[in-house]
């Protein structure tokens, strides 16, 4: 690659960073901008008076105060998460490895249950869940919340890990399952281990989805300060205005999480982003 | 990779993970002790009318030691829609409004009626305000606050002083304003923003207030008026004939009615149709009553009846509540007089008790529109009496008005309005 | 389960191998598939029937059996339904093209190998992140209407607001036809993406048919649609700010399909002296045919569910009174508002149907695929 050539590609990558990031450093400039300021002055300038008010308003004053929110988040993330992508990993496995009767139904199955708008099932699933006396109780708003998104988390892993599955050479399994190994062995011991990358990959999706998801909790949540931190983001627009700078600072705030999550894992990501290319 | 040690490495990360979700659940909190609390659900999530909640919960904590648990909502009306015949609040908040006629019809609310009778309330609230919430004959709900909102028309002072030019007291000097707004170079004098349809459905209440007056308004409400009457006729030609001379804000359709409030405030406009909220906004900023802004309704056409059109909202008592008890312990301490008096200061509204004076609470702009509204006849805005079937038609119909002011059929408009209301 | 019963003893030669096939035929694999699939299949199982539960609440209405009689309804005398489906539609060819498009192009001059790699992509990929809430705040901020908006008030600084709309200044709400600075910005990447899809999919395509097809529906149709206000700035305005966190999930992709690809196949290119473009062309692309496939589907199936950031940025009629940014799930959402769950599962059962179409080709392709 000429000088020249890559001169220019540095540009071009540097031009297109800046357009991509410019909507973002206006929102973390707004968050730190007092309600004014924002409505009057210039977007694009950095604070003139900067004030971390907005940021403690959304962290202690908010309904649910965000880190009230972010304890709610954790409580129903990590669980959902780790069932979805574990329930996902062992619908993939037949699918991907045993011919079984019935393994196309189930494959069609899996599709039909990712692509729908989950808004339209709002009222079966609410239904359902105060059916189930989930939704008189905290403990039974959280475990209604945890169930819905991992049941309806399931097929999208399953989807993605079943692709990834074939990609496992079978000789490997054969060689394991020639030796004595079950198929349950060779699940937990061998495959799982092997499917970091994807597992990483999947994971980080499903945390940011769930993470993300504003419904559910919506819906199946009895009162506000049990609100994850999407649904409490989406409940901050208010009868009384949009509050600007509330929302920079706390959509700014909501994100850390996930940011963090994503450069710690950012090795497997791609790799595994890579393998379920395939 | 070793897998021997990743899998103890998985293993033990797995059980880490256990434990913290054990901790966690730990720290779940669990529901407060229902017997003695009531929930009670509410749509005031920010600012004056947040504080104004607040302070309501305090109160009745201190007088009656029990702990009201407030929520407040976003997308109150779907909320509410979701739970109220399943696990409802045991008091929430309300508009009476469509929705709220709706739910008593269908056996969802508590009839108060009985209520009302034991407590006296029917002595305490005028009767202008009790038949407002009456649903066949029978009350389910109580007042708390009442806001203006119909025919309500605020003046940029500001903007009126720099152009020699003065608040009309009539329609016709009303009309003039305008005109000679738009001639000194106020290119846009009406600030509007529609992103939500309510603040421009506002302005046809307005002008069908002022052109119909009270007795055509009430009996359009009733049925025996038309959609194809010739003052609705005549509104909406108004309003057409605003749209085609641009009074309006071009950038309308995607702002909110705060940012059309900025618009006033940087003196971009000069008039606001809008309830008295925005005046507590404006006073929030600095801006002084009767000297950077006035608030007063609409002028009236002569030889019509004038009309008050207030927003009055309450409390309710769903029928499946837990607590109806206590729920309407909640109820009686709202009508008290001081309770409403200091909900109301700090909100911006008016009180509805028949003894509280608006002298010893308001500012002056809003103690002048009150005496002079308090005789006229009163009912709720306009859209409050229709289900979201008409309103979806009527908002379309406004669009319809602003974006083609050439070349609108009135007449086709004010059929398919019909069409819908039925009847 | 059984265990094969040569197990741990030593040998390889025929006999165990055939001793090994007959094992493997052997097996009874529906047992152990149940096994795993027990718990996930309950789950799957609750999809459906909260999804047959929705099918069969449209046939009635208001709690009364009615048959087809919503369906009806829907397609005949509702005025909001038609120009929803198309805005999915549109959404669909949209998500198809744009984020996939955009995407390959980043990831193409990512592949160049330059330093600070990690860092580039992770900056694209941040917005992907955000809740569908968060961009929506972000992004109306962006296309604020009057000067304080980001968008409008670069545009007034560079002088290039005719481009946009001076008067009115809106962007999200503006239900008429797209503005020049929309056409200038979207319509190279419609082209560009038909381009690489239909090299990636048919590379042996004659250079004329390439120019052809590229022209009729990389640029023709799309200028039809804008010309005519089929799509409105509105929707395209909406469109943008997905694409701003949809294209990072495919240049991730596209950049990873293309490190794999065989180092001897590239040189084996260099070595022929093929342009940039020819290497591009017959090597890169078809290499990626996979990643296109599984792209497009994702896609696909996604742009149905579009839901948080129209509401966040469009309101809930998607643009009051002019409905220019309305998708089916927005008036599903309304429906459920006035309360006619029947009504309200109709349209939802139409929306699902609009979902399936994608996933048969998809099924279809792979069937074929499995074949070669």
């Amino acid at each position: 690659m000429s000088e020249k050539s890559t001169k220019i590609l540095y540009a071009i990558v540097f031009f297109i960073c800046i357009i991509w990031v410019l909507p973002l450093i206006t929102v973390i400039f707004a968050s730190f901008k007092p309600e004014v300021e924002i409505r009057t002055g210039n977007p694009l300038y950095p604070p003139t008076d900067p004030t971390t008010s907005n940021y403690s308003d959304a962290l202690y004053e908010g309904s649910p105060p965000l880190l009230t929110a972010f304890k709610n988040t954790l409580i129903i993330t990590i669980p959902a998460v780790l069932g979805s992508v574990f329930l996902g990993a062992l619908a993939a496995y037949p699918l991907a490895r045993l011919k079984f009767k019935g393994s196309t139904t189930v494959y069609l199955l899996l599709l039909f249950g990712m692509m729908f708008p989950f808004q339209l099932v709002m009222v079966p699933v609410f239904k359902a869940a105060d059916f189930l006396g989930l939704y008189e109780t905290t403990t039974g708003n959280y475990l209604a919340v945890i169930g819905t998104h991992i049941i309806f988390g399931v097929p999208f892993c399953a989807f993605i890990l079943r692709n990834f599955f074939k990609t496992v050479p079978r000789s490997l399994q054969d060689a394991a399952m020639i030796d004595g190994c079950s198929h349950f062995s060779f699940f937990f011991r061998i495959l799982l281990p092997l499917s970091l990358p994807a597992l990483a990959v999947i994971s980080l999706l499903q945390f940011t989805g769930i993470y993300n998801d504003m419904l559910w909790a919506l819906v199946l949540m009895r009162y506000t300060d049990t609100y994850p931190v999407a649904t409490t983001l989406a409940s901050l627009s208010t009868t009384a205005g949009v509050p600007y700078g509330l929302l920079c600072a706390a959509g700014f705030l909501a994100v850390l999480p996930t940011l963090i999550l994503f450069i710690l894992l950012q090795r497997y990501f791609i790799q595994g982003l890579a393998a379920v290319g395939q | 990779m070793d897998n021997r040690g990743l899998s103890t490495k998985i293993i033990a990360v797995g059980i880490g993970i256990m434990i913290i979700i054990a901790a966690l659940v730990v720290l779940i909190p669990r529901g407060e002790k229902e017997k003695e609390s009531i929930v009670v659900y509410h749509y005031w999530t920010a600012g004056a009318d947040k504080q104004a909640v607040s302070m309501l919960s305090q109160m009745f904590e201190n007088r009656t030691g029990i702990k009201p648990k407030m929520n407040a909502f976003t997308g109150y009306q779907d909320k509410l829609n979701l739970v109220i015949d399943t696990s409802p609040p045991d008091v929430a908040a309300h508009w009476f409004n469509n929705f709220y006629v709706g739910y008593a019809r269908r056996g969802s609310l508590s009839d108060l009626t009985d209520f009302w009778q034991s407590e006296g309330l029917n002595q305490i609230f005028p009767e202008k305000i009790s038949r407002l919430l009456e649903v066949d004959g029978k009350k389910y709900g109580v007042p708390l606050d009442i806001h203006w909102e119909g025919g309500v028309v605020i003046y940029n002072l500001r903007v009126l002083r720099a152009k020699g030019l003065n608040v009309p007291t009539t329609w016709e000097e009303f009309e003039a304003l305008l005109e000679a707004l738009k001639a000194s170079g106020v290119e846009h004098p009406i600030a509007m923003g529609f992103k939500d349809a309510w603040p421009r459905d506002m302005v046809f209440t307005a002008l069908l207030a002022s052109i119909g007056g009270a007795d055509f308004y009430i009996g359009l409400i009733r049925g025996e008026n038309r959609w194809t009457d010739a003052p609705v006729q005549q509104a909406f030609e108004i309003y057409r004939q605003w749209c085609e001379k641009s009074y309006f804000d071009p950038s309308a359709p995607g702002l909110d009615w705060q940012e059309a409030l900025s618009t006033f405030i940087n003196g971009e406009t000069a008039i606001y149709f809008m309830g008295d909220w925005a005046c507590a906004a404006l006073k929030q900023i600095g801006w002084k009553p009767n000297v950077d802004f006035i608030a007063d309704f609409l002028p009236f056409k002569s030889g019509v009846r004038p009309i008050g059109i207030p927003d009055v909202e309450g409390f309710v008592i769903p029928s499946k509540a837990k607590n109806a008890q206590a729920a309407k312990e909640f109820l009686k301490f709202i009508t008290d007089k001081n309770v409403q008096i200091s909900f109301a200061s700090i909100k911006g509204s008016f009180a509805p008790h028949k003894d509280a004076r608006v002298e010893d609470y308001a500012d002056s702009v809003q103690i002048a529109m009150w005496r002079k509204a308090e005789n006229w006849d009163w009912a709720l805005p306009l859209m409050w009496y229709y289900p979201q079937t008409v309103r979806n038609v009527f908002g379309d119909k406004m669009y319809e008005i602003w974006a083609n002011p050439r070349t609108v059929n009135i007449t086709q408009i004010c059929e398919a309005i019909q069409a819908v209301v039925g009847g | 389960m059984k265990k094969f019963p040569y197990a741990g003893k030593t040998g390889n030669g025929e006999a165990r191998q055939r001793l090994e096939e007959e094992f493997r035929e052997e097996e009874k694999p529906e047992k152990t598939a149940f096994l795993f699939l027990l718990i996930p299949l309950l789950c799957i199982g609750f999809v459906i029937f909260t999804i047959v539960y929705l099918f069969a609440a449209s046939f009635t209405s208001n709690g009364e059996f009615v048959g087809l009689q919503n369906f009806v309804k829907l397609f005949t005398e509702d005025p909001y339904f038609w120009p929803a489906l198309w805005h999915n539609l549109f959404w669909m060819i949209w998500a198809i093209l744009i984020p996939v498009g955009l995407g390959f192009i980043l990831a193409f001059i990512l592949s160049a190998g330059l330093k600070g790699e990690g860092f580039f992509k992770g900056v694209i990929y941040f917005p992907a992140l955000l809740s569908g809430a968060t961009i929506g705040v972000i992004w109306s901020w962006f296309f604020l209407p009057k000067d304080n908006g980001v968008l409008n008030f670069i545009l007034s600084k560079l002088g290039l607001m005719g481009l946009a709309n001076p008067t009115t200044k809106l962007w999200i709400n503006d239900p008429s036809s797209p503005v020049p600075f929309l056409w200038i910005i979207t319509i190279p990447v419609f082209a560009i993406s038909v381009m690489v899809i239909l090299l990636s999919f048919f590379p042996k395509v004659s250079d004329l048919s390439l120019v052809l097809i590229v022209s009729l529906f990389g640029i023709g149709i799309p200028a039809i649609l804008y010309e005519t206000g089929a799509v409105s700035t509105s929707l395209v305005s909406i469109l943008i700010a997905s694409t701003w966190a949809g294209s990072a999930v495919s240049m991730v992709m596209f950049l990873a399909g293309m490190r794999a690809i065989p180092k001897s196949v590239l040189e084996a290119a260099k070595v022929d002296c093929a342009s940039w473009f020819q290497t591009l062309r017959h090597v890169i692309l078809p290499y990626l045919r996979p990643v296109f496939t599984i792209l497009i589907v994702l896609s696909a199936i996604s742009s149905v569910k579009a839901f948080d950031l129209v509401y966040t940025l469009a309101g809930q009629e998607g643009g009051a009174g002019h409905h220019a940014a309305d998708v089916l799930a927005l008036y599903i959402y309304r429906s459920l508002k006035i309360g006619n769950y029947g009504y309200a599962s109709a349209i939802g059962v139409i929306g699902i149907l609009v979902a399936i179409a994608p996933v048969i080709i998809y099924i279809t392709l792979m069937r074929r695929r499995e074949e070669e």
